[in-house]
């Protein structure tokens, strides 16, 4: 089955959606992450972690090390920067929001030992709104979506995610078809 | 003589090379014991996240999701914790 794999795997969407939407089994409608743009930030610190060792290790010498405690620093330098890079990475990766034709669940990735998953199902859902970030938000088309939901259960929410519109609409059709409450 | 050669040895020896050495090999422990968790960490929320990625791929699979590229990347930080801990005990 061909997938819709957009936006570094941010907004996957299946080919059969319409299908999907009015199946009676569960169906995956939506996976979404934040957009990648929203990525730049920690890979320019990233970039600038692994630019240091260039300029800085000529001033090195001036420590008196060894040449294999200097390659020992260099390379825990080299390390540290990857792991940095790796653990965003794995926040990026982890922090999934997810819609099919009968929940909604968000995983959000806290930290590396806390990470929090919250589920409702369609039925539940009261409100679907959306918020737009400023200029880069509107330029790249990406904002965080609200799930306000009945009773107890937390809100859901989809931070930076691509397409806001466009999974507002789909949430809603879907609430339309299987949920209860009236949509906005 | 023997209280002096004792003196002497006390006197040469390279205390920041020894303070180097266990400082880097603290580092490497605890670089390895990150890369642990961080891999464990990383099997489990692939198994609790990207089953959902699975299922819109193949909504019928029984099968369990692929390994991501992020399990090849906390793999790699593990090979480098045990080079940086290898480092530290036998090069310094």
């Amino acid at each position: 089955m061909s997938t819709n794999h957009s936006l570094w795997h941010s907004y996957l969407i299946p080919a059969t959606l319409e299908k999907d939407l009015v199946n009676k089994e569960e169906r995956v409608l939506l996976i979404l992450r934040a957009h990648p743009i929203t990525t730049l930030p920690w890979l320019l610190v990233g970039l600038g972690l692994v630019l240091i060792p260039i300029f800085f290790s000529p001033y090195l010498t001036l420590l008196k090390l060894n040449p294999n405690q200097e390659l020992f620093l260099i390379l825990s330098w080299y390390a540290l920067s990857f792991s940095y890079l790796v653990t965003k990475f794995f926040f990026w990766y982890f922090n999934l929001g997810v819609v099919t034709n009968q929940k909604i669940v968000d995983v959000d990735a806290n930290n590396l030992l806390n990470t929090v998953t919250t589920a409702t199902v369609v039925s539940k859902v009261e409100e679907v709104n959306k918020k737009s970030l400023g200029i880069i938000s509107s330029y790249f088309d990406y904002g965080d979506i609200y799930i306000e939901t009945a009773g107890e259960i937390p809100n859901i929410e989809f931070l930076k995610v691509p397409h806001p519109s466009e999974v507002v609409k789909l949430i809603n059709s879907n609430v339309k078809l299987h949920g209860h409450s009236k949509p906005r | 003589m023997d209280t002096v050669n004792l003196a002497e040895l006390i006197k040469s020896f390279n205390y920041l090379g020894l303070i180097f050495k266990i400082s880097a090999f603290i580092f490497s422990v605890g670089y390895l014991i990150y890369g642990i968790v961080f891999l464990q960490q990383q099997i489990k929320m692939e198994r609790n996240a990207l089953i959902y990625e699975h299922l819109l791929n193949d909504p019928a699979a029984t099968t369990k999701p692929g390994r991501s590229v992020l399990f090849s990347l906390s793999l790699l930080q593990l090979t480098l914790g045990l080079f940086l801990l290898f480092t530290s005990l036998v090069l310094l």
